[in-house]
């Protein structure tokens, strides 16, 4: 989608976050001379379109209780691996799931993260993943020390 | 967080409403006043539970392009290259990870988008370059699930 100058300038206002206040998109746009109903209007075509994933909160998810994160690299046959990726995405606690192109050296095709209140709940799900999609071959790594977390800015 | 916080982050978590007086919609949702929501929002915000309300940019859609790439880094270097690829814009999480089964020593994970693969590739030869350590990169290739929706229901008290 074409985003135009507009929309980039709503998307620099915004994207460290809303304002806590009454009237948050009122108050952006005073800040960039857009009025109220085009603010709302502006974010709603670009999240229509795609462009904006969602408006929501974006949470410290260590801090919100869920102090194990892993990802986990899977090695799935190429013929299963639409049906081991759609299979555990529908799982609420795998939050990303992609199938990536493996490396040389470094076979795994099938990338899983999971946000749990601890590791041994991390463990017991990694095992019924395992099981639900027939997979043995799999490395877990956990996260051992968040070195940097922003989203994804537009600069300049 | 007691479970009226718990109730006002799940509410806002997959849609933050795009109406005037969004915190009164979350509001009546979680059974309190818009005033003692914003309070409540804003203490959550304070205590660092939640980052940030606000549109998520999806960087795909905007043309850009982006990677998992994961480095073999010496303990003794950890903060040293960790400060050298924070300090790229483009990289965006980056996590030491404690390899557990893992057949090599990856323990650096980290994100890196840019505007185009020239940019992208610039970013990954240059990190590279500058810590004389070589640059596992894994584009994806098909995408089954973005989402950064976490069930609260069951989260401890306090």
């Amino acid at each position: 989608m074409k985003i135009d100058d507009k929309d980039v300038e709503l998307l620099k206002a915004t994207q460290d976050g809303l304002p806590i206040v009454r009237e948050p998109y009122a108050a952006v746009g005073e800040k960039i001379g857009m009025s109220e109903s085009e603010v709302i209007q502006r974010l709603r075509g670009m999240l229509d379109a795609g462009v904006v994933r969602r408006v929501g909160v974006t949470l410290a998810h260590r801090n919100a209780g869920f102090a194990a994160n892993a990802l986990i690299a899977w090695l799935v046959p190429k013929d299963r691996l639409d049906d081991a990726g759609n299979s555990l995405a529908t799982r609420p606690e795998v939050t990303h799931c992609y199938a990536r192109k493996p490396a040389p050296g470094w076979p795994y095709n099938l990338y899983t993260m999971i946000h749990g209140k601890s590791r041994a709940e991390c463990d017991s799900l990694i095992r019924e993943m395992s099981k639900e999609v027939n997979v043995g071959e799999f490395v877990v790594l956990y996260s051992a020390r968040e070195l940097k977390k922003t989203s994804f800015r537009i600069h300049s | 967080m007691d479970h009226i916080d718990r109730k006002l982050l799940q509410e806002m978590q997959a849609a933050f409403p795009l109406a005037e007086r969004p915190f009164a919609a979350i509001a009546r949702a979680a059974g309190i006043s818009e005033e003692e929501a914003l309070a409540r929002v804003r203490s959550l915000a304070a205590d660092g539970i939640l980052r940030k309300i606000g549109p998520v940019l999806d960087s795909r859609a905007l043309g850009h392009v982006s990677t998992l790439a994961a480095m073999a880094v010496p303990e003794e270097r950890t903060d040293e290259v960790a400060e050298l690829l924070n300090s790229f814009d483009g990289v965006t999480h980056n996590y030491l990870r404690e390899a557990e089964n893992s057949p090599t020593a990856f323990n650096m994970w980290f994100t890196a988008h840019a505007r185009d693969e020239r940019e992208l590739s610039g970013i990954l030869s240059e990190i590279e370059r500058r810590t004389s350590l070589k640059a596992m990169r894994l584009d994806a290739v098909k995408i089954y699930k973005i989402s950064v929706h976490f069930d609260l229901s069951g989260t401890d008290e306090d």
